[in-house]
């Protein structure tokens, strides 16, 4: 009961944080993006159009995930709304998993609001429903979840600054894992084993994209989406988990 | 109190390293969907495409689709020698896009062979048309369209009927029926009358028939061919010479 409350206020933060004046810059582009392309064939309009529609919804999903997560903690200590809050009969690890839910739902409204945005303008353009999208949106809003999570576990040690940059960074070294990986078949046992441990240590974004293969109609099928999903929810349990250890240890 | 704190820490401690441990057999049985996903995940060196594609940190479509753009604006002010580049990069980054090579196959085996002379020349980029396609193919095995320009380019350019015939047969298994136009059964079909295998080319406009009996006007084709056909094999039988201007 108490996280839904601390979630239910997260998500009013979110809110008055003008989330949906980004929502409703998606919905102008994506709309706007309709009509950019029509000089090429219908095929490739098709194409770029959902290209734009899914790197809107990424671009925007991601600073949202990034600068809500990030100033959760750090924001409440230094506003000292956190003191109210830690003086009641609640566990850090209620706040903690309040502000992640509030940051989830926050995201979950977010990418509704985008889908069905994306969705209109693509059945106006094939009249016809393509529901391979709604895995796609799925796989965003896990991807975004854990993006949170990560966010949420930096800024209980460290200022919304350094959690945006090191929240960031991990996103870019979560996407060339694969690459470091192949780069260490090449090099000394030492360096695979370093960089094969960390490919299983740190979450790999690539994972998560699935966009591709549905703008060009490659299968994907629901074991792959379980699995992919059941990584997901692994890593944001472990986030989450490291962030209630910082936040008890942290002085409040 | 504090051997309380301590006994949670640990415990924190012990659930992150099995849901890390959890991890290593779930990213393996991920990547081994991926490879069947995405063939070209194999490439992972510098400087294919999946090396850059992986230093644009998951926004490597919309890399693509500006690069298009660009592509389209040198085709409009007549700059097609920056346009190969660019191909070579588009597809590396994103192999699936079926426009980039149809594109590119055809920018070199109908506008670049069209402004030379020599015909050696000519027929070389003919063939490094059919390379293009055929690296293409390689990434989109469940797509008609690639090799359907494959087989095009054998019937119409290289006049190898023989090796159109096999591409176009390819191009009838690949993907979907709902996806594959009519007109590429049609043209197997004629690959296999310009090799003057009657009997072959019947077969398939009969199989044609079997499946459009709802379209008029495509019966009506279909059905001149199959009588056409017919007269063929009828006059190979009885010893005749075939004269047709079609199948010469």
């Amino acid at each position: 009961m108490k996280v839904i409350a601390i979630a239910k206020n997260t998500f009013k933060e979110a809110l008055r944080g003008k989330m949906f004046n980004i929502m409703l810059v998606f919905a102008l582009v994506t709309i706007g993006s309709t009509k950019m392309f029509s000089f090429f064939t219908p095929r490739e309009e098709m194409k770029m159009i959902k290209d734009m529609g899914f790197f809107f919804i990424v671009f925007f999903g991601l600073l949202i995930a990034i600068f809500l997560g990030a100033k959760m903690i750090t924001e409440e200590l230094e506003k000292k709304t956190i003191y109210t809050v830690l003086s009641k009969p609640v566990h850090r690890y209620e706040l903690i998993l309040g502000k992640l839910v509030g940051t989830m739902f926050a995201l979950f409204i977010n990418l509704c609001f985008m889908s069905i945005v994306f969705l209109v303008v693509l059945y106006l353009k094939e009249r016809a429903l393509n529901f391979e999208i709604f895995k796609s949106m799925f796989l965003i809003f896990v991807s975004l979840s854990l993006i949170s999570s990560i966010a949420i576990m930096f800024s209980t040690f460290a200022t919304t600054t350094i959690s945006v940059t090191l929240t960031i960074f991990l996103y870019i070294v979560g996407n060339i894992f694969e690459y470091l990986k192949h780069l260490a078949s090449k090099g000394s046992a030492i360096l695979k084993f370093i960089l094969d441990g960390a490919y299983y240590l740190f979450p790999n974004f690539t994972n998560f994209n699935i966009n591709r293969d549905v703008i060009h109609g490659t299968a994907v099928s629901g074991m792959h989406m379980l699995k992919v999903t059941a990584y997901g929810l692994n890593y944001i349990i472990i986030f989450t988990l490291l962030a209630v250890l910082f936040f008890r240890k942290r002085e409040v | 109190m504090m051997l309380r704190h301590k006994k949670i820490y640990f415990v924190f401690l012990f659930i992150i390293l099995v849901l890390l441990v959890m991890v290593v057999p779930l990213q393996r049985s991920i990547d081994k969907n991926l490879d069947k996903m995405h063939p070209e995940r194999k490439l992972v060196t510098a400087p294919a495409g999946e090396f850059l594609g992986q230093f644009l940190f998951g926004f490597k479509d919309i890399v693509v689709d500006l690069m298009w753009i660009r592509m389209d604006y040198y085709w409009d002010h007549q700059q097609q020698e920056k346009m190969i580049p660019l191909y070579r990069v588009i597809t590396k980054l994103d192999p699936r896009f079926l426009d980039a090579w149809t594109l590119w196959a055809w920018h070199i085996g109908y506008n670049l062979s069209a402004t030379v002379k020599d015909p050696e020349i000519k027929e070389k980029c003919y063939w490094a048309d059919i390379n293009i396609l055929k690296e293409g193919i390689k990434f989109n095995q469940d797509k008609y369209d690639l090799f359907f320009e494959c087989g095009w380019v054998y019937y119409h350019k290289l006049k190898l009927f023989a090796e159109a015939a096999k591409y176009f047969t390819l191009a009838g298994q690949a993907g979907e029926a709902k996806d594959r136009p009519m007109y590429v059964p049609h043209i197997l079909a004629h690959s296999y009358a310009k090799q003057h295998n009657w009997q072959k080319s019947l077969e398939i406009w009969e199989s044609v028939k079997k499946k459009n009996d709802e379209n008029a006007s495509q019966s009506e084709v279909v059905e001149r061919h199959i009588r056409k056909m017919k007269k063929h094999i009828k006059m190979e039988q009885m010893g005749e010479t075939v004269k047709d201007d079609m199948y010469p």
